[in-house]
C-alpha cells in the first residue's frame, strides 16, 4: 500500500514532464501538490500516539 | 565583522544555556538524551538539511534553468515526507529499544559490526568533502567583507567545533533552531525587497521556456538523475537519519515531520520564486544578465541595502554552519562508536569532533580541484547504504556479506561512473548505483540464507 502511495506521488510530481506543461501553471501545480501532500501528512501524523 | 561577532556571541550563549546539566554519556551527548521537543527537532532537521546551496545554488539554478529546479527540490521534499511518515516511527522505536546512537549502528544491528564500520567509513569519505565545501562557501563570503580566505576557514571551523564540543546534539539543535529562523526571515525579506524595489510581478510574461518542462536543461533523464539520491536523502544521509532518534515521544516525532515539511515548502518556494523573479527582471532589463549561475545571488547582494546584505550573508553563514556542525557531530558518533568501538566515553566523541573539524578545515583550505565534484557526488555515494538500511527495518534475518558487498558495489559504481561520466543505456549513474547495490544485496542475501 505504501509502495503504491510512493509510486503515485512520484508519478504526480512527474506529470509536468509527461504532458509538457507550460507557463505559470507548472509552478502552481508543483507547489499545490506539495502543499496537499503536506496537509495529508499532517492528517496522518496527528493520529500518532505515544 | 561586528555582526558576525554578535552572531557568534548569541550562538555561544545558546550553547552554554543548553549545557545546564552535566553530559552523562554518549547518548546524552550525541542525542540530547532523546528528549527534544517537536519544534526544536524540526528546526534542527531543516537547518541540517538546507545548506548554503539553497540561497546561492538553487537561486542560480532556478534563474538559469527555470521552473524544473522547483520540481526537483519539491520532489525531494515530498519524498522525505513520504519516507519519514512510513519509516521514522519504526526507526525511532528501534533506536530506543536497541539503544542505537549512531546511524551506522542501525546497519550493524542486523548485518554485523563490520557492515556498520564500512557504512561509517563510506559516510566519512562522502561527507568530509561536502562539509569542506560549506566552509569554503562561508570563507568566500567573508572574503567579500575583507576577511582573508584562510582566516575565514579557521573562524568557521572554530565555530563548528566549539558549538559541537560544548553542547553536543542539544547545543547544536538549539543553535540550529535560532539559525533556522535567520534563514527563513532573510529569505522572506530578500524576496519582498526584490518584489517591492525591483518590481517583480510574479514573472508574468517571462520567456516561456523558463516556465516549461522539459527544456534544454531539465530533461526527464536529468530530473531522475538529480532527484534519485535526494528522494532517499532522509534514509541515506546519516546527519538527518540521526535526527529521527532525538524527539522525546511520537507526538514530537510527528510534529518534527510536519513542521519540517512546512519549513521546507516555504523556504523552497521563496528561494525558487527569487530565481524566477530575477530572471523576469533580467528579461525586462532591470537586473543584469548573469551567465555564471553561482553569481546570481552575489550580484543581487550588490544591489540591496546594507541591512539586507548583512541579513542574507548571515543566513548563508548560518545555513553552512548548521549543516557543517550537524555532519561533524554525526560523523564523530560514527567514528567513535562504529569505527573505534568506543560506546561509553564522551571524551572520545569530543576528540572526534576536533579531529574531524581539523580534517575538514585542511581539506577546505587546500581546495583541491575535485572537491566540488566529490561534494555533489556525496548523496549518490550514500545511496549504496539504502538496501542495508531497508533490510534492517523490513527483514527478520539478514546476512553480513550481502550488506558489505552491496555497499562496496554501490560505492564503486557511483564513484567510477562519476569519474568517467558514464550513464550506460542512457540511465543516470545514480539509478545504476541504486540498482546495482540493491541487486547485489538481494542476490547475496538469498545465497546467505
Amino acid at each position: 500500500m505504501r509502495a503504491i502511495e510512493g509510486l503515485i506521488i512520484v508519478s504526480l510530481m512527474s506529470v509536468p514532464f509527461i504532458v509538457r506543461m507550460k507557463g505559470i501553471g507548472t509552478y502552481f501545480y508543483w507547489v499545490g501538490l506539495a502543499l496537499l501532500y503536506l496537509l495529508y501528512s499532517y492528517l496522518e501524523v496527528r493520529r500518532w500516539e505515544d | 565583522m561586528a555582526i558576525l561577532l554578535i552572531y557568534f556571541f548569541i550562538g555561544t550563549i545558546i550553547v552554554v544555556y543548553s549545557m545546564r546539566a552535566r553530559t552523562r554519556d554518549q547518548e546524552d551527548y550525541f542525542l540530547a538524551r532523546r528528549r527534544l521537543g517537536g519544534l526544536v527537532s524540526s528546526l534542527t532537521y531543516a537547518a541540517t538539511t538546507y545548506s548554503a546551496f539553497m540561497m546561492i545554488g538553487l537561486v542560480g539554478l532556478t534563474y538559469s534553468t527555470g521552473v524544473g529546479a522547483l520540481g526537483f527540490e519539491l520532489l525531494y521534499l515530498v519524498g522525505t515526507l513520504f519516507l519519514l511518515r512510513y519509516y521514522a516511527p519504526r526507526i525511532w522505536e528501534l533506536s530506543r529499544k536497541e539503544k542505537i546512537v549512531s546511524p551506522s549502528e542501525l546497519i550493524s544491528l542486523k548485518h554485523g559490526r563490520n557492515s556498520g564500520r564500512l557504512s561509517a567509513v563510506i559516510s566519512l569519505f562522502a561527507l568530509i568533502p561536502y562539509t569542506s565545501v560549506q566552509l569554503i562557501g562561508v570563507a568566500l563570503l567573508l572574503n567579500r567583507f575583507g576577511v582573508p580566505f584562510h582566516t575565514g576557514i579557521i573562524l568557521t571551523g572554530f565555530i563548528v567545533a566549539l558549538w559541537g564540543l560544548l553542547g553536543g546534539m542539544r547545543g547544536i539543535a538549539w543553535t540550529d533552531a535560532f539559525q533556522g529562523g535567520i534563514m527563513l526571515f532573510s529569505a522572506l525579506a530578500l524576496v519582498s525587497w526584490v518584489h517591492l524595489h525591483l518590481g517583480g510581478s510574479l514573472f508574468i510574461g517571462t520567456e516561456e521556456k523558463i516556465l516549461e518542462v522539459p527544456n534544454e536543461f531539465w530533461t526527464p533523464v536529468k530530473f531522475i538523475s538529480l532527484a534519485t539520491p535526494w528522494f532517499f536523502f532522509s534514509l541515506t544521509n546519516p546527519q538527518v537519519l540521526q535526527r529521527v532518534f532525538v524527539p522525546k515521544n511520537k507526538l514530537a516525532l510527528g510534529r518534527m515531520i510536519v513542521l519540517f515539511g512546512s519549513f521546507g515548502l516555504v523556504y523552497t518556494v521563496l528561494v525558487t520564486l527569487l530565481g524566477l523573479e530575477l530572471r523576469f527582471l533580467t528579461e525586462n532589463g532591470v537586473f543584469p544578465k548573469i551567465l555564471d549561475r553561482d553569481l546570481v545571488t552575489p550580484t543581487l547582494l550588490g544591489l540591496v541595502p546594507e541591512w539586507l546584505l548583512i541579513a542574507v550573508s548571515l543566513s548563508i553563514v548560518a545555513a553552512a554552519i548548521t549543516t557543517a556542525n550537524s555532519i561533524v557531530l554525526t560523523l564523530s558518533s560514527m567514528l567513535s562508536r562504529d569505527v573505534l568501538g568506543e560506546k561509553r566515553r564522551v571524551v572520545v566523541g569530543k576528540m572526534g569532533i576536533v579531529g574531524l573539524t581539523i580534517m575538514v578545515m585542511a581539506f577546505a583550505s587546500k581546495r583541491p580541484d575535485y572537491i566540488v565534484e566529490l561534494a555533489v557526488l556525496s548523496s549518490t555515494i550514500l545511496l549504496c547504504q539504502l538496501p542495508s538500511i531497508l533490510g534492517t527495518i523490513h527483514l527478520k534475518k539478514t546476512g553480513k556479506y550481502s550488506s558489505i558487498f552491496s555497499m562496496i558495489s554501490g560505492f564503486l559504481t557511483s564513484t567510477l561512473m562519476a569519474i568517467y561520466s558514464l550513464n550506460p543505456l542512457g540511465i543516470p549513474y545514480s539509478v545504476w548505483t541504486l540498482l546495482i547495490s540493491l541487486s547485489v544485496y538481494l542476490l547475496l542475501l538469498r545465497l546467505e540464507r
